[in-house]
């Protein structure tokens, strides 16, 4: 007669639930994998989902899917305040830092390889829908030019310069324009762990007075400026700007390479929620912040590369949709940065799709029963769709 | 005079019965100001007229009793039926002998040319309504449809009456008669039609306003059915003249019931001794009962109850069940068979039978079957194809996009993962209306029944029976006056 079968639930944590769906009937709950009985499966896990290639500079095609480790000092010295949230708790959790090789990450690199220093900087736009991987892709950038030994100018995420900012001081550089203290100084500081041994080789090469006690001479190491602005927080809108000026003309003169890698680069063109006192709403252009910034990426400076991400999550007055440049940039942003090369950042395919869920298997991180299993891995890809974002907080909660 | 009875319970029946409940003086009285209000022939004219004073709206406590029907009544209900039956075959060109019930409600229902009736019929030319203040034709009043002017006014009479005696008695249902046509052959017994269709244009208002085909309560438009289906069933008086009742059991109280019992446990006593003999004999031999209890069932108690027109207890249909069932157990002979059959019910055992349609094949080749599904407001039609990837498309975007909230994205899994499909199939959808919740639903269903035509039929049981193919009948229920929402109230206040 008929096998039984019960109603659907609609809660995820009864989704995969032995017994309670499957219409074979209810199944016995199986172990889970258990590490020390089988070394072999792990072995081979292992070789899918992990690499021992920890050089972004050696990755290539047969990489794809894998992961490479990257130790945790390294992670300190160069991602002071680079990684996505949810990425560092998973760093916090599994007590390693594992990026995945992907395809676009690999086609940016090739083409940095092959950058030639004189010709203007070549911008990069890495686009994709929410979850792809946009910022975990600049992020595998910014390692290899670390490796290579570049100075990394990274914003971490733009759109948080033009919302939520609670002191807007009038900039002391030009009336027209507002300071932003906190980030500025946030970012100063952070920019700083990163670079630090390029800090003392860099001079100035303008004379900077902060104010009637405190001025800067020429020749003196950039170091200084940061300093500044570090502890003068009112000078510090001001000091990211002489750091980007300096920045910008020095690396024309080859002394190093320098990498700008914004993430959220749409933010420099869209809309702000900061009001004045009036109540009036302020455009980008008017925060000193992110004049100077655009002033960065614009490509008439050589000796480097600009890796940008356009993201709508952060995004302010643009639909949950889009995720083209067109439609994130606006008309301005387009122009401005046109010329640029597009990089699409897609979901995963099934090789790296199975490269994660190994991953996760192996850092036991997937607890239930069928996770491991077939079924289980095709509705983990059917939910979803092989999205990185979205896989990794399914697994969340199993 | 005669009185008919009120039907209680049942629905307005195509066949009404006015009851002459009222005075005669009355009902004169209000005629004759009805009929001055009758020049105008509008019909609020008429309501109007009806709600005068006179009216009173004491609770009719006799009505309300049940009444009970003559054995003479019932009979001569089923002669006019039979002849109306007839009648109607022969109008629908049909041989009368054969003429079922089903064709009784599809002609009912799709209505047919009165003309070609009168045209057919020897009839008298109708000219002479009979009073309707006549009682004493079995209280029925008469009425007819006829193409001339005269008449047009006694038809707007005759909604008059009918209308006045039904806002009148405004305790418990009544059944008005109406004789329609000029029914008087010389027998003067009535045909039974109803005629919609073909008529000048006032007649025809007047049957939709009689028998308003726009009524959503399907109970209430007219029917035309066997006076066995309508009328309950009753009891025939159970004593004599002497007042010496028929049968033994009668000061049992139960008496059907009883000798039901009665009867049982002789057949059960029976068959245990031929069991005994047969043993003795060493004839004994095991018999499989089980064939002729499958695929049926036990009457229910409401059944039971009819067909012994007497009210039972939980105990005695529970103590009837067994013993019956202590019947069935024993080898039984074909007379005892069939006495256990009176009482069992077939039961299908694929209740639900939907078609299932064939694949349809594209240009490529490839097979690809469309279901549609409704939930809520929100409908939903899908495009499942026979090989694919898993890929879902819903209004030309990727249903990752569509639905970001993973609860949806479950729901659309559901059919696949039951069917062990997941990456099989592509489906593209379109869908419109609701929230974001019933359109997930709808096009569950959708899915799943363009998912019937790839898989077995077992497969489409089990769907069934997970309620993957069902619509979810809930909607949104009004708010009523009153109260804040459907189902809440207003906060109570002390004072």
């Amino acid at each position: 007669s008929l096998p039984p079968v019960l109603r659907f639930p609609c809660a995820v944590h009864q989704l995969l639930d032995p017994g309670r769906f499957s219409h074979l009937g209810t199944q016995a709950p199986q172990c889970p994998v258990a590490h020390l009985d089988n070394q072999v499966p792990t072995e081979r896990t292992r070789a899918i989902s992990r690499t021992l290639e920890n050089d972004p500079a050696k990755h290539g095609e047969q990489h794809v899917g894998q992961h490479y480790n990257i130790s945790i000092q390294e992670l300190k010295t160069v991602f002071p305040h680079g990684l996505p949230p949810r990425f560092v708790m998973q760093v916090k959790t599994f007590n390693e830092a594992c990026l995945m090789v992907r395809k676009p990450a690999l086609e940016l690199l090739h083409y940095l390889k092959n950058t030639n220093f004189a010709h203007p900087a070549v911008r990069y736009v890495l686009y994709g829908e929410k979850g792809t991987g946009k910022t975990l892709s600049l992020c595998h950038i910014i390692h290899f030019c670390a490796k290579q030994d570049w100075l990394i100018l990274h914003i971490p995420d733009a759109h948080l310069w033009v919302k939520n900012c609670r002191d807007l001081l009038q900039s002391t550089y030009n009336k027209q324009r507002f300071d932003q203290p906190l980030e500025a100084s946030i970012w100063l500081k952070n920019f700083k762990t990163a670079n630090e041994r390029f800090l003392s080789q860099i001079k100035v090469q303008d004379k900077y007075v902060w104010n009637k006690r405190e001025s800067t001479e020429k020749g003196s190491p950039l170091a200084e400026v940061v300093e500044q602005g570090i502890m003068r927080v009112r000078n510090a809108t001001d000091a990211v700007g002489i750091v980007l000026k300096e920045l910008k003309r020095q690396s024309s003169l080859g002394v190093f390479r320098l990498l700008v890698a914004v993430d959220g680069v749409n933010a420099l063109w869209g809309r702000t929620t900061l009001k004045r006192e009036d109540k009036s709403p302020i455009t980008p252009e008017e925060l000193a912040l992110i004049y100077n910034l655009r002033k960065m990426v614009k490509n008439d400076w050589q000796g480097g590369a600009i890796v940008l991400t356009v993201s709508q999550t952060g995004s302010l007055f643009k639909p949950r949709k889009a995720y083209l440049p067109q439609e994130l940039l606006g008309k301005e942003g387009f122009d401005t940065l046109d010329p640029f090369i597009p990089i699409l950042v897609s979901n995963y395919n099934p090789k790296e799709f199975e490269g994660c869920i190994q991953y996760y298997l192996e850092n036991n991180w997937l607890q239930h029963e069928k996770a491991h299993t077939e079924e289980g891995k095709k509705e983990l890809l059917f939910l979803s769709n092989r999205n990185p974002g979205l896989l990794e907080r399914l697994c969340a909660y199993l | 005079m005669a009185a008919p009875s009120v039907s209680c319970g049942a629905a307005v029946p195509y066949r009404l019965f006015l009851a002459g409940r009222v005075s005669f003086a009355r009902e004169q009285g209000l005629w004759k100001a009805a009929a001055s209000g009758l020049q105008t022939g509008t019909r609020c004219q008429i309501l109007r007229l009806k709600h005068s004073p006179a009216v009173t709206t004491t609770k009719n406590v006799a009505a309300l009793r049940r009444e009970s029907y003559t054995v003479d009544f019932i009979k001569k209900q089923i002669e006019e039926f039979n002849i109306g039956k007839r009648h109607l075959a022969n109008m629908m060109g049909e041989d009368p002998e054969t003429f079922t019930q089903e064709d009784v409600d599809a002609s009912l229902s799709m209505g047919f040319s009165r003309q070609e009736y009168w045209n057919g019929l020897p009839c008298p030319p109708p000219g002479d309504l009979p009073d309707p203040r006549d009682r004493t034709q079995g209280s029925c009043i008469a009425g007819r449809f006829f193409t001339s002017g005269p008449a047009g006014e006694a038809l707007t009479e005759l909604i008059h009456v009918v209308f006045w005696r039904l806002l009148e008695k405004t305790a418990g249902p009544y059944v008005v008669h109406l004789r329609l046509g000029a029914v008087l052959p010389p027998g003067g017994e009535g045909h039974l039609e109803t005629c919609r269709g073909d008529m000048c244009q006032e007649h025809r208002r007047a049957i939709t306003y009689l028998f308003p085909s726009g009524l959503f309560e399907k109970r209430a438009r007219p029917i035309m059915k066997h006076p066995e289906e309508i009328f309950p069933k009753q009891r025939a008086v159970q004593w004599g003249e002497d007042g010496r009742p028929f049968h033994f059991l009668f000061y049992t109280g139960k008496q059907s019931y009883y000798s039901l019992m009665h009867e049982a446990y002789g057949k059960v006593l029976h068959a245990e001794e031929r069991q005994d003999q047969l043993r003795a004999k060493g004839l004994f031999s095991e018999k499989s009962k089980s064939k002729d209890l499958i695929g049926s069932r036990w009457l229910i108690k409401e059944e039971l109850e009819e067909m012994l027109v007497e009210k039972l207890s939980d105990q005695d249909y529970a103590q009837f069940i067994r013993l019956l069932e202590r019947l069935s157990a024993l080898p039984c002979d074909a007379a005892e068979e069939e006495f256990v059959g009176r009482f069992r019910r077939t039961v299908t055992v694929q209740s639900k039978k939907h078609l299932i349609e064939p694949l349809q094949y594209d240009e490529q080749g490839m097979a690809f079957s469309t279901g549609q599904g409704k939930r809520k407001t929100a409908n939903a039609e899908a495009v499942v194809y026979g090989h694919g990837s898993g890929k879902i498309e819903i209004n030309g975007v990727d249903y990752l996009l569509y639905f970001p909230v993973t609860q949806d994205r479950e729901q659309l899994m559901f059919p696949f993962h039951f069917l062990d499909r997941l990456g099989k199939h592509d489906v593209t959808c379109t869908v419109s209306g609701g929230g974001r919740s019933s359109q997930a639903g709808a096009i569950r269903l959708a899915m799943s029944r363009a998912l019937c035509s790839f898989i077995t039929e077992d497969e489409v049981e089990w769907m069934r029976q997970a309620g993957l193919l069902t619509t979810d009948p809930r909607v949104r229920e009004r708010k009523k006056p009153g109260q804040e929402g459907a189902r809440r109230k207003f906060t109570w206040k002390k004072r």
